[in-house]
Protein backbone atom coordinates (compact mmCIF):
# COMPACT_ATOMS: atom_id res chain seq x y z
CA UNK A 1 0.00 0.00 0.00
CA UNK A 2 0.48 3.51 -0.53
CA UNK A 3 0.11 6.26 1.65
CA UNK A 4 -0.21 10.11 -0.32
CA UNK A 5 1.41 12.58 2.25
CA UNK A 6 1.41 15.49 0.67
CA UNK A 7 -1.43 17.91 -0.39
CA UNK A 8 0.51 18.96 -4.00
CA UNK A 9 -2.82 18.70 -6.20
CA UNK A 10 -3.31 17.19 -9.08
CA UNK A 11 -1.37 13.93 -8.75
CA UNK A 12 -3.89 11.08 -9.92
CA UNK A 13 -3.34 7.26 -10.86
CA UNK A 14 -3.36 6.55 -14.33
CA UNK A 15 -2.58 3.28 -16.64
CA UNK A 16 -2.28 3.28 -20.36
CA UNK A 17 -5.93 4.99 -20.68
CA UNK A 18 -9.13 3.75 -21.06
CA UNK A 19 -9.51 3.35 -24.90
CA UNK A 20 -12.92 2.17 -26.71
CA UNK A 21 -14.80 3.42 -25.09
CA UNK A 22 -15.01 6.72 -27.46
CA UNK A 23 -18.53 5.79 -28.42
CA UNK A 24 -19.85 6.04 -25.12
CA UNK A 25 -18.64 9.72 -25.00
CA UNK A 26 -16.12 8.39 -22.67
CA UNK A 27 -12.28 9.71 -23.02
CA UNK A 28 -9.25 8.34 -23.26
CA UNK A 29 -7.49 9.71 -19.63
CA UNK A 30 -4.04 7.42 -19.17
CA UNK A 31 -0.14 8.73 -18.52
CA UNK A 32 0.21 12.27 -20.07
CA UNK A 33 3.90 10.72 -20.89
CA UNK A 34 2.81 7.13 -21.75
CA UNK A 35 6.78 6.18 -22.44
CA UNK A 36 7.56 7.07 -19.21
CA UNK A 37 4.63 5.17 -17.50
CA UNK A 38 6.15 2.19 -19.69
CA UNK A 39 9.71 2.45 -18.82
CA UNK A 40 8.85 2.27 -15.33
CA UNK A 41 6.71 -0.65 -15.63
CA UNK A 42 9.30 -2.26 -17.12
CA UNK A 43 11.82 -1.56 -14.23
CA UNK A 44 9.76 -3.10 -11.69
CA UNK A 45 9.18 -5.70 -13.46
CA UNK A 46 5.21 -5.24 -14.36
CA UNK A 47 2.92 -5.12 -17.01
CA UNK A 48 3.70 -2.20 -19.29
CA UNK A 49 0.19 -0.80 -18.98
CA UNK A 50 0.31 -1.17 -14.67
CA UNK A 51 -0.76 2.08 -12.93
CA UNK A 52 1.09 4.24 -11.88
CA UNK A 53 0.98 7.72 -9.40
CA UNK A 54 1.23 10.78 -11.98
CA UNK A 55 2.88 13.85 -10.10
CA UNK A 56 2.83 17.37 -12.03
CA UNK A 57 2.35 19.85 -8.82
CA UNK A 58 5.91 19.41 -6.64
CA UNK A 59 6.48 18.66 -3.59
CA UNK A 60 4.83 15.17 -3.77
CA UNK A 61 5.39 12.79 -0.93
CA UNK A 62 4.21 9.65 -0.17
CA UNK A 63 5.48 6.18 2.01
CA UNK A 64 5.60 2.92 1.70
CA UNK A 65 3.35 0.51 3.94
CA UNK A 66 5.33 -2.98 2.84
CA UNK A 67 8.24 -3.65 1.30
CA UNK A 68 8.63 -3.53 -3.09
CA UNK A 69 10.23 -1.79 -5.62
CA UNK A 70 9.50 1.74 -7.05
CA UNK A 71 11.13 3.39 -10.25
CA UNK A 72 10.17 7.16 -10.59
CA UNK A 73 10.10 8.25 -14.10
CA UNK A 74 9.08 11.28 -16.01
CA UNK A 75 10.86 15.02 -15.12
CA UNK A 76 13.66 14.45 -12.71
CA UNK A 77 12.20 15.68 -9.59
CA UNK A 78 15.33 14.46 -7.57
CA UNK A 79 13.50 11.96 -5.90
CA UNK A 80 14.69 10.85 -2.51
CA UNK A 81 13.63 8.05 -0.37
CA UNK A 82 14.16 9.03 3.55
CA UNK A 83 16.24 12.20 2.28
CA UNK A 84 18.94 9.15 0.29
CA UNK A 85 19.20 10.55 -3.18
CA UNK A 86 17.30 7.92 -5.91
CA UNK A 87 18.39 7.74 -9.55
CA UNK A 88 16.07 9.16 -12.26
CA UNK A 89 14.33 6.48 -14.79
CA UNK A 90 16.00 3.36 -12.71
CA UNK A 91 14.32 0.72 -10.35
CA UNK A 92 14.95 0.90 -6.48
CA UNK A 93 14.04 -1.54 -3.52
CA UNK A 94 11.76 0.21 -0.83
CA UNK A 95 10.99 -0.84 2.86
CA UNK A 96 7.86 -0.47 4.74
CA UNK A 97 7.76 2.55 6.29
CA UNK A 98 10.13 4.71 3.92
CA UNK A 99 9.25 8.08 2.72
CA UNK A 100 9.62 8.93 -1.16
CA UNK A 101 9.52 12.99 -2.04
CA UNK A 102 9.62 14.36 -5.28
CA UNK A 103 10.36 17.94 -5.75
CA UNK A 104 10.33 20.22 -7.96
CA UNK A 105 11.45 19.18 -11.44
CA UNK A 106 15.15 21.53 -11.79
CA UNK A 107 16.32 21.71 -15.30
CA UNK A 108 19.02 19.56 -16.55
CA UNK A 109 19.92 18.25 -20.12
CA UNK A 110 16.51 17.84 -20.41
CA UNK A 111 13.77 18.90 -18.15
CA UNK A 112 10.08 17.49 -17.83
CA UNK A 113 6.83 18.58 -16.22
CA UNK A 114 5.42 15.03 -15.18
CA UNK A 115 6.67 12.21 -12.94
CA UNK A 116 5.37 8.76 -12.45
CA UNK A 117 5.48 6.55 -9.11
CA UNK A 118 5.83 3.09 -10.50
CA UNK A 119 5.20 0.33 -7.86
CA UNK A 120 5.90 -3.47 -8.36
CA UNK A 121 2.59 -4.92 -8.99
CA UNK A 122 0.91 -1.95 -10.31
CA UNK A 123 -1.76 0.42 -8.13
CA UNK A 124 -4.84 -1.73 -7.86
CA UNK A 125 -7.20 0.40 -7.77
CA UNK A 126 -10.45 -1.21 -9.52
CA UNK A 127 -11.17 -1.19 -13.10
CA UNK A 128 -13.65 0.86 -14.66
CA UNK A 129 -14.47 0.78 -18.59
CA UNK A 130 -10.97 -1.46 -18.39
CA UNK A 131 -8.80 1.14 -17.05
CA UNK A 132 -7.42 2.70 -14.10
CA UNK A 133 -6.81 5.71 -15.11
CA UNK A 134 -8.38 8.62 -13.19
CA UNK A 135 -11.42 10.23 -15.15
CA UNK A 136 -11.73 13.49 -13.41
CA UNK A 137 -15.05 14.64 -15.70
CA UNK A 138 -16.65 11.27 -14.92
CA UNK A 139 -15.10 10.88 -11.58
CA UNK A 140 -14.45 7.21 -12.14
CA UNK A 141 -11.01 5.15 -12.19
CA UNK A 142 -8.60 6.09 -9.84
CA UNK A 143 -9.44 6.50 -6.70
CA UNK A 144 -12.47 7.02 -5.92
CA UNK A 145 -12.56 9.04 -9.46
CA UNK A 146 -10.46 11.81 -7.94
CA UNK A 147 -7.07 13.74 -7.78
CA UNK A 148 -4.99 12.20 -4.40
CA UNK A 149 -5.32 13.82 -1.23
CA UNK A 150 -3.27 13.40 1.98
CA UNK A 151 -4.29 10.29 4.24
CA UNK A 152 -5.19 8.51 1.11
CA UNK A 153 -4.13 5.07 0.85
CA UNK A 154 -3.32 3.19 -2.50
CA UNK A 155 -3.72 -0.58 -2.80
CA UNK A 156 -0.90 -2.18 -4.59
CA UNK A 157 -0.75 -5.64 -6.53
CA UNK A 158 0.85 -8.77 -5.97
CA UNK A 159 4.98 -8.01 -6.87
CA UNK A 160 5.91 -10.16 -10.36
CA UNK A 161 8.59 -12.51 -10.08
CA UNK A 162 12.16 -10.37 -9.72
CA UNK A 163 11.20 -7.14 -8.64
CA UNK A 164 13.09 -6.53 -6.11
CA UNK A 165 16.42 -7.91 -7.59
CA UNK A 166 19.48 -5.58 -8.38
CA UNK A 167 18.39 -1.64 -9.37
CA UNK A 168 18.17 -0.92 -12.94
CA UNK A 169 17.88 1.99 -14.74
CA UNK A 170 17.02 3.62 -18.56
CA UNK A 171 17.65 6.44 -20.73
CA UNK A 172 14.90 8.57 -20.57
CA UNK A 173 13.42 8.17 -24.15
CA UNK A 174 13.78 12.51 -24.87
CA UNK A 175 17.32 11.79 -24.93
CA UNK A 176 17.18 8.79 -25.93
CA UNK A 177 14.95 10.26 -29.34
CA UNK A 178 14.91 13.47 -29.01
CA UNK A 179 13.83 15.82 -31.24
CA UNK A 180 13.98 19.50 -31.75
CA UNK A 181 13.75 22.38 -34.11
CA UNK A 182 15.72 25.80 -33.55
CA UNK A 183 16.73 24.72 -29.97
CA UNK A 184 13.26 23.87 -28.99
CA UNK A 185 11.28 20.82 -28.29
CA UNK A 186 9.69 19.78 -31.61
CA UNK A 187 6.13 17.84 -32.30
CA UNK A 188 5.53 16.27 -35.07
CA UNK A 189 1.52 16.87 -36.95
CA UNK A 190 -0.51 15.99 -39.63
CA UNK A 191 -2.67 18.83 -41.02
CA UNK A 192 -6.27 18.41 -39.89
CA UNK A 193 -9.59 18.60 -41.85
CA UNK A 194 -10.18 22.78 -41.68
CA UNK A 195 -5.99 23.14 -42.55
CA UNK A 196 -6.69 24.56 -45.73
CA UNK A 197 -9.60 26.92 -44.46
CA UNK A 198 -6.84 29.11 -42.52
CA UNK A 199 -5.03 31.88 -44.28
CA UNK A 200 -1.66 31.15 -46.10
CA UNK A 201 -0.25 33.64 -43.67
CA UNK A 202 -1.13 31.68 -40.63
CA UNK A 203 -0.36 28.13 -42.40
CA UNK A 204 2.47 29.98 -42.52
CA UNK A 205 3.23 31.18 -39.50
CA UNK A 206 2.24 27.81 -37.73
CA UNK A 207 5.40 25.96 -39.42
CA UNK A 208 6.96 28.58 -38.45
CA UNK A 209 6.64 30.20 -34.92
CA UNK A 210 7.05 29.42 -31.65
CA UNK A 211 3.67 28.40 -29.66
CA UNK A 212 4.27 28.92 -25.83
CA UNK A 213 2.00 26.42 -23.39
CA UNK A 214 0.41 29.00 -21.38
CA UNK A 215 -0.29 28.92 -17.62
CA UNK A 216 -4.11 27.68 -18.74
CA UNK A 217 -2.76 24.28 -19.86
CA UNK A 218 -3.52 21.19 -17.97
CA UNK A 219 -4.39 17.30 -18.86
CA UNK A 220 -7.40 18.53 -20.44
CA UNK A 221 -5.79 20.50 -22.81
CA UNK A 222 -2.69 22.96 -23.78
CA UNK A 223 -3.85 26.48 -24.21
CA UNK A 224 -0.78 27.86 -26.61
CA UNK A 225 0.32 31.32 -27.29
CA UNK A 226 1.88 32.52 -30.16
CA UNK A 227 1.50 33.97 -34.29
CA UNK A 228 -2.33 34.00 -34.78
CA UNK A 229 -3.98 31.58 -36.74
CA UNK A 230 -7.45 32.96 -38.52
CA UNK A 231 -9.47 31.09 -41.06
CA UNK A 232 -9.43 33.09 -44.35
CA UNK A 233 -13.19 33.30 -44.22
CA UNK A 234 -15.37 33.02 -41.03
CA UNK A 235 -16.09 29.20 -39.87
CA UNK A 236 -19.18 27.66 -38.26
CA UNK A 237 -19.02 23.82 -37.35
CA UNK A 238 -21.32 21.51 -35.94
CA UNK A 239 -20.04 19.89 -32.75
CA UNK A 240 -17.76 16.76 -34.03
CA UNK A 241 -15.65 13.53 -32.41
CA UNK A 242 -12.25 14.79 -31.14
CA UNK A 243 -9.24 12.59 -30.22
CA UNK A 244 -6.49 13.70 -28.06
CA UNK A 245 -3.69 15.25 -29.89
CA UNK A 246 -6.46 17.66 -31.89
CA UNK A 247 -5.09 20.96 -32.43
CA UNK A 248 -8.29 23.61 -32.37
CA UNK A 249 -8.19 27.21 -32.88
CA UNK A 250 -10.99 29.21 -31.52
CA UNK A 251 -12.12 32.59 -32.51
CA UNK A 252 -8.99 34.01 -30.89
CA UNK A 253 -6.51 32.73 -32.97
CA UNK A 254 -4.25 31.29 -30.44
CA UNK A 255 -4.31 27.29 -30.55
CA UNK A 256 -5.71 24.21 -27.80
CA UNK A 257 -3.92 21.22 -28.35
CA UNK A 258 -6.33 18.47 -26.64
CA UNK A 259 -4.61 16.44 -24.04
CA UNK A 260 -5.32 13.14 -22.31
CA UNK A 261 -8.70 14.08 -20.77
CA UNK A 262 -10.20 15.95 -23.19
CA UNK A 263 -13.64 15.39 -24.04
CA UNK A 264 -15.05 13.35 -27.11
CA UNK A 265 -16.71 15.89 -29.12
CA UNK A 266 -15.93 20.15 -29.89
CA UNK A 267 -17.07 22.16 -32.73
CA UNK A 268 -13.74 24.74 -33.50
CA UNK A 269 -11.78 24.54 -36.54
CA UNK A 270 -8.94 21.82 -36.41
CA UNK A 271 -5.76 23.19 -37.97
CA UNK A 272 -3.44 19.84 -37.22
CA UNK A 273 -3.45 16.64 -34.74
CA UNK A 274 -0.39 16.08 -33.11
CA UNK A 275 0.70 12.46 -34.18
CA UNK A 276 -0.12 9.68 -31.70
CA UNK A 277 3.51 9.00 -30.94
CA UNK A 278 4.75 12.74 -30.31
CA UNK A 279 1.90 13.17 -27.88
CA UNK A 280 4.11 11.92 -24.94
CA UNK A 281 6.72 14.76 -26.08
CA UNK A 282 4.14 17.60 -25.61
CA UNK A 283 2.63 15.90 -22.18
CA UNK A 284 6.32 16.82 -20.97
CA UNK A 285 6.48 20.20 -22.10
CA UNK A 286 6.36 22.30 -19.06
CA UNK A 287 4.22 25.45 -18.41
CA UNK A 288 6.28 28.52 -19.98
CA UNK A 289 8.23 26.24 -22.67
CA UNK A 290 7.77 26.82 -26.50
CA UNK A 291 7.64 24.07 -28.88
CA UNK A 292 7.85 24.01 -32.66
CA UNK A 293 5.71 22.16 -35.28
CA UNK A 294 6.58 19.64 -37.61
CA UNK A 295 4.76 18.71 -40.62
CA UNK A 296 4.63 15.01 -40.82
CA UNK A 297 3.14 12.26 -43.40
CA UNK A 298 0.50 9.82 -42.69
CA UNK A 299 3.44 7.41 -43.95
CA UNK A 300 6.09 9.84 -41.53
CA UNK A 301 3.31 9.18 -38.49
CA UNK A 302 2.69 5.61 -38.77
CA UNK A 303 6.65 5.16 -38.78
CA UNK A 304 7.22 7.40 -35.57
CA UNK A 305 4.86 4.91 -33.74
CA UNK A 306 6.67 2.02 -35.06
CA UNK A 307 10.28 3.68 -34.02
CA UNK A 308 8.72 4.13 -30.45
CA UNK A 309 7.40 0.73 -30.16
CA UNK A 310 10.71 -0.47 -31.15
CA UNK A 311 12.40 1.85 -28.89
CA UNK A 312 10.50 0.12 -25.95
CA UNK A 313 10.62 -4.02 -27.11
CA UNK A 314 14.78 -3.00 -27.24
CA UNK A 315 14.64 -1.23 -23.52
CA UNK A 316 12.62 -4.39 -22.53
CA UNK A 317 15.02 -6.71 -24.03
CA UNK A 318 17.99 -4.93 -22.20
CA UNK A 319 16.12 -4.61 -18.79
CA UNK A 320 14.66 -8.80 -19.34
CA UNK A 321 18.33 -9.09 -19.83
CA UNK A 322 20.14 -7.64 -17.15
CA UNK A 323 17.43 -9.12 -14.50
CA UNK A 324 17.96 -12.69 -15.88
CA UNK A 325 21.91 -11.99 -15.09
CA UNK A 326 21.61 -10.46 -12.13
CA UNK A 327 19.36 -13.39 -10.75
CA UNK A 328 22.02 -15.93 -11.59
CA UNK A 329 24.43 -13.98 -10.25
CA UNK B 1 64.06 2.41 -1.40
CA UNK B 2 62.09 5.32 -3.25
CA UNK B 3 59.00 6.13 -3.38
CA UNK B 4 56.07 8.04 -4.97
CA UNK B 5 56.37 10.39 -1.97
CA UNK B 6 59.74 11.17 -2.86
CA UNK B 7 58.72 12.56 -6.09
CA UNK B 8 56.07 14.89 -4.75
CA UNK B 9 57.36 17.87 -6.18
CA UNK B 10 58.05 16.87 -9.62
CA UNK B 11 54.58 15.81 -9.66
CA UNK B 12 53.37 19.32 -8.15
CA UNK B 13 54.98 20.94 -11.08
CA UNK B 14 53.13 18.79 -13.71
CA UNK B 15 49.73 19.30 -12.13
CA UNK B 16 50.70 22.86 -12.02
CA UNK B 17 51.66 22.80 -15.63
CA UNK B 18 48.69 20.56 -16.49
CA UNK B 19 44.82 21.63 -16.52
CA UNK B 20 44.48 18.93 -13.74
CA UNK B 21 42.59 20.16 -10.63
CA UNK B 22 42.90 16.91 -8.42
CA UNK B 23 45.57 14.39 -8.39
CA UNK B 24 44.56 10.81 -6.90
CA UNK B 25 47.12 8.37 -6.96
CA UNK B 26 47.05 4.70 -5.35
CA UNK B 27 49.37 2.20 -4.63
CA UNK B 28 50.14 -0.56 -2.74
CA UNK B 29 52.40 1.44 -0.16
CA UNK B 30 49.68 4.39 0.24
CA UNK B 31 48.04 7.10 -1.69
CA UNK B 32 48.69 10.80 -1.99
CA UNK B 33 45.98 13.27 -3.24
CA UNK B 34 47.26 16.44 -4.92
CA UNK B 35 44.98 19.64 -5.12
CA UNK B 36 45.07 22.93 -7.10
CA UNK B 37 44.83 25.48 -3.96
CA UNK B 38 42.83 28.84 -4.86
CA UNK B 39 46.00 30.55 -5.77
CA UNK B 40 46.61 27.74 -8.35
CA UNK B 41 49.62 26.91 -6.27
CA UNK B 42 49.57 23.08 -5.88
CA UNK B 43 49.20 21.74 -2.04
CA UNK B 44 49.30 18.53 -0.61
CA UNK B 45 45.97 17.49 0.02
CA UNK B 46 46.09 13.95 1.85
CA UNK B 47 49.50 11.70 2.42
CA UNK B 48 48.05 9.12 4.31
CA UNK B 49 50.68 7.28 5.87
CA UNK B 50 52.20 3.92 3.92
CA UNK B 51 49.93 1.44 5.36
CA UNK B 52 47.38 2.82 2.61
CA UNK B 53 43.78 4.39 2.98
CA UNK B 54 42.38 2.95 5.81
CA UNK B 55 45.10 4.68 7.64
CA UNK B 56 43.33 8.34 6.70
CA UNK B 57 40.31 6.89 7.25
CA UNK B 58 40.00 4.74 10.20
CA UNK B 59 38.41 1.73 8.07
CA UNK B 60 39.47 -0.49 5.21
CA UNK B 61 38.98 1.06 1.61
CA UNK B 62 37.08 -0.93 -0.82
CA UNK B 63 37.83 -0.93 -4.64
CA UNK B 64 34.18 -0.95 -5.98
CA UNK B 65 34.54 -2.48 -8.99
CA UNK B 66 32.14 -2.62 -12.51
CA UNK B 67 29.81 -5.90 -12.88
CA UNK B 68 28.97 -5.57 -16.47
CA UNK B 69 30.89 -4.28 -19.24
CA UNK B 70 30.18 -0.98 -20.94
CA UNK B 71 30.50 2.98 -20.87
CA UNK B 72 30.97 4.44 -17.08
CA UNK B 73 29.46 7.85 -16.68
CA UNK B 74 30.17 9.68 -13.61
CA UNK B 75 27.02 11.97 -14.20
CA UNK B 76 23.29 10.73 -14.89
CA UNK B 77 22.53 11.75 -18.80
CA UNK B 78 19.76 13.75 -17.78
CA UNK B 79 21.21 15.90 -15.04
CA UNK B 80 23.68 18.48 -15.20
CA UNK B 81 25.89 17.33 -11.91
CA UNK B 82 28.42 14.36 -11.46
CA UNK B 83 26.38 11.74 -9.03
CA UNK B 84 29.18 11.88 -6.76
CA UNK B 85 32.31 13.69 -6.44
CA UNK B 86 35.69 13.18 -4.44
CA UNK B 87 35.13 13.54 -0.52
CA UNK B 88 31.22 12.64 -0.71
CA UNK B 89 30.05 10.68 2.00
CA UNK B 90 27.55 8.18 0.56
CA UNK B 91 25.08 5.22 2.10
CA UNK B 92 25.06 1.91 1.35
CA UNK B 93 23.02 1.00 -1.59
CA UNK B 94 23.43 4.79 -3.15
CA UNK B 95 23.88 4.90 -6.75
CA UNK B 96 27.35 6.55 -6.95
CA UNK B 97 28.08 6.07 -10.99
CA UNK B 98 26.54 4.33 -13.98
CA UNK B 99 27.58 1.99 -16.62
CA UNK B 100 25.66 2.24 -19.81
CA UNK B 101 24.90 -0.74 -22.55
CA UNK B 102 22.41 0.36 -25.21
CA UNK B 103 19.80 2.57 -23.47
CA UNK B 104 20.37 0.24 -20.02
CA UNK B 105 21.85 2.30 -17.33
CA UNK B 106 23.02 0.06 -14.77
CA UNK B 107 23.54 1.57 -11.16
CA UNK B 108 27.14 1.57 -9.30
CA UNK B 109 25.84 1.25 -6.04
CA UNK B 110 28.53 1.88 -2.79
CA UNK B 111 28.43 -1.23 -1.09
CA UNK B 112 28.56 -0.03 2.30
CA UNK B 113 28.24 3.74 3.74
CA UNK B 114 31.12 5.48 3.12
CA UNK B 115 33.31 8.32 1.58
CA UNK B 116 34.04 8.43 -1.82
CA UNK B 117 37.94 8.66 -2.10
CA UNK B 118 38.95 8.45 -5.30
CA UNK B 119 37.28 8.18 -8.85
CA UNK B 120 39.14 5.75 -10.61
CA UNK B 121 38.11 5.30 -14.04
CA UNK B 122 37.35 7.91 -16.52
CA UNK B 123 33.88 9.04 -17.15
CA UNK B 124 32.93 8.21 -20.66
CA UNK B 125 35.25 5.07 -20.50
CA UNK B 126 34.67 1.91 -21.57
CA UNK B 127 35.03 -0.20 -18.84
CA UNK B 128 35.26 -4.41 -19.08
CA UNK B 129 33.35 -6.40 -15.62
CA UNK B 130 36.11 -6.48 -12.76
CA UNK B 131 37.52 -2.97 -13.63
CA UNK B 132 37.75 -0.83 -10.74
CA UNK B 133 35.85 2.27 -11.11
CA UNK B 134 35.80 3.69 -7.44
CA UNK B 135 37.73 3.76 -3.73
CA UNK B 136 35.40 3.65 -1.22
CA UNK B 137 36.58 4.54 1.85
CA UNK B 138 34.73 3.07 5.44
CA UNK B 139 33.42 5.88 7.47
Amino acid sequence: MIEILSGAPLATVQDLGRLGALRWGVGYSGAMDPLALICGNLLVGNDRDAAAVEAQLFPFEARFNADGAIAVTGADCAATLDGAPLLPWASTPVRAGQRLRLDHPKPGAWSGARAYVCVAGGIDTALALGSRSTQLRGAIGGHEGRALRPGDVLPVGAAPAGASSEPCGVMPPALAMPLEVDGLPAIRVLPAAEYACFSPASQEAFWSGAYKVTPQSDRYGFRLFGPELLPSVPLELRSHGIVPGVIQVPHGGQPIVQMRDAQPSGGYPKIATVIEADLWRLGQIPIGRSVRFLRATWAEAIEAARVNERWIDEVARLVDLFRTRSARS
Amino acid sequence: MSSIFDRVPDLAAWVAAADIDVLVLKGPDGSLRLERAPNGSVVVADRPAHDGPQAASGGAATKVRATLAGSFLTRHPVRADRLVEMGDRVAAGQAIGLVQVGDLLAPVCAPHDGVVEAVIAEGGALVGYGDPLFWLARS
